[in-house]
């Protein structure tokens, strides 16, 4: 079943980060999504250097992918320079956490 | 496994013997703790009594802390030093020499220290200095029990150890939100005093009710500033955590608020301390444990409304037992303190149970 590119990200978007309640997506946690002919690589960052949930979400975002595309293989790299800033969070997160 | 930077990381497969010895340290510790309260049926943690804050402390939570840490840093060198901490937990349990045992922690904690610096040199954030400061207390109480200092008198180190980590978790959280600078530098300042303080008290300076006074500021801007105020308002295991977190601040702000003599009791110490160290710590615990466990052993232990079981039960008998701290009453205090160890064996297995439906395969 081939997915697009879309697809993944707003399957993406059901992936929460638990503390916050926001989609990994909205956070701005998720920097690239290279899809190919049987996998996906996706680049992500943590909120913070010091954040021991990599593995949580990367497992959280594998079963998401694969709850659509059983087959499709899910690579993940994790990139911590940039450093996260607010600022990568959507209009709908900032919203949704006061910055308007 | 590969971690970041081109390091390799711990498998997930071989930080369970940490966890497993820090667990069964939680289990002894705390059956010491119930038979100093006079629960006869821990009589098989007898050689332990003496040992019961340093098997929650530096056994359990050292390495568990130490563990997360490890797997934030995804670097195998950090892992030494849960490894170091669990050393010290295995030879308490094994009853061997505590020259050992202390020169283990005291690594432990110089090794916490040191991965607290790192995390900073990698994001150089206020929070982050506030993790060195946290670990830094737990390597000044280590090295001063080495030294013969008595438990009694390194107890604020201990209580920093947490009530900083924890601090310096939220402040980062708390990026999320528009807090004000000025609120963020008030919480700073808030830190700096309380570790002012503390040396003070320890050095025997001032007296040691001033040294709960920040613990009561913190919790009051926890109360006021924190995220938990905002997701407590959300769904599902968000909605856990807040209250989780919020639950724990107001144990902490009674924990300070009862060293202003409002109430006289011989427990009153034993009260301040299992306010702070069950009430906040175990709070903290039992609402990041559905994210940590997972993160730490990548098996999946999804949420569910049971988990607020353990966590009202906690609150119920805790207080049950502060009553019986206030009111100098030996049966309240025994039945609240085997109630707190009932929440704790009832946390321990409703993630077991958990991990055990959702991790093994079907049949």
């Amino acid at each position: 079943m081939a997915v697009s590119e879309s697809q993944i990200r707003s399957t993406l978007q059901g992936v929460l980060d638990p503390e916050i309640g926001i989609n990994i997506v909205d956070l701005g946690l998720v920097r690239q999504i290279n899809l190919g002919e049987a996998c996906v690589d996706l680049v992500i960052t943590m909120t913070s250097p010091a954040c021991p949930l990599s593995g949580y979400i990367s497992d959280e975002i594998t079963r998401a992918v694969n709850s659509v595309d059983p087959e499709l293989k899910v690579n993940i790299t994790i990139e911590n320079d940039p450093l996260w800033t607010h600022e990568e969070m959507s209009d709908a997160a900032r919203e949704e956490l006061g910055w308007h | 496994m590969e971690g970041r930077s081109g390091t390799t990381d711990l498998q997930p497969r071989w930080r369970f013997p940490l966890l497993a010895i820090g667990i069964i340290s939680l289990v002894v510790g705390t059956l010491a703790g119930l038979l100093r309260l006079g629960w006869a049926q821990a009589a098989v943690a007898a050689p332990y009594t003496g040992s019961h804050g340093v098997l929650m402390v530096a056994a359990f939570f050292g390495t568990l802390i130490s563990l997360e840490r490890a797997v934030a840093l995804a670097d195998w060198r950090a892992y030494l030093v849960p490894g170091a901490a669990a050393l010290g937990g295995v030879t308490l349990l094994l009853q061997r020499s505590p020259a050992v045992m202390h020169t283990l922690f005291i690594l432990a904690g110089a090794g916490l220290t040191l991965t607290s610096v790192e995390v900073y040199r990698r994001q150089p954030e206020r929070h982050n200095i506030i993790l060195v400061l946290g670990a830094a207390s737990w390597l000044a109480a280590s090295l001063a029990l080495l030294l013969g200092a008595s438990i009694d008198s390194i107890l604020f180190w201990w209580m920093d150890f947490f009530v900083l980590t924890i601090a310096g978790e939220r402040l980062e959280l708390n990026r999320m939100r528009p807090a004000s600078d000025r609120a963020i530098s008030l919480f700073s300042s808030l830190v700096i005093i309380t570790v002012i303080s503390h040396i003070a008290t320890t050095s025997g300076l001032v007296a040691q009710w001033i040294g709960y006074l920040g613990y009561g500021a913190i919790a009051l801007w926890l109360l006021t500033w924190d995220i938990a105020r905002h997701t407590a308002r959300q769904q599902g295991l968000t909605r856990f955590m807040a209250l989780c977190m919020l639950s724990g601040y107001l144990w902490l702000l009674l924990s300070a608020l009862l060293c202003t003599g409002v109430i006289t009791t011989p427990f009153l110490r034993d009260a301040q301390l299992h306010a702070l160290f069950l009430g906040f710590v175990f709070s903290m615990v039992f609402g990041h444990a559905p994210i940590i466990f997972p993160a730490v052993t990548r098996l999946r232990i999804p949420y569910t409304p049971l988990f607020y079981i353990p966590l009202i039960l906690l609150q119920v008998t805790l207080a049950l037992r502060l009553y019986g701290d206030f009111t100098a009453s030996p049966s309240w205090r025994t039945l609240g303190g085997v109630g707190n160890g009932l929440a704790l064996a009832l946390f321990l297995l409703l993630t077991v149970a958990t991990i055990i439906r959702f991790n093994l395969p079907r049949r």
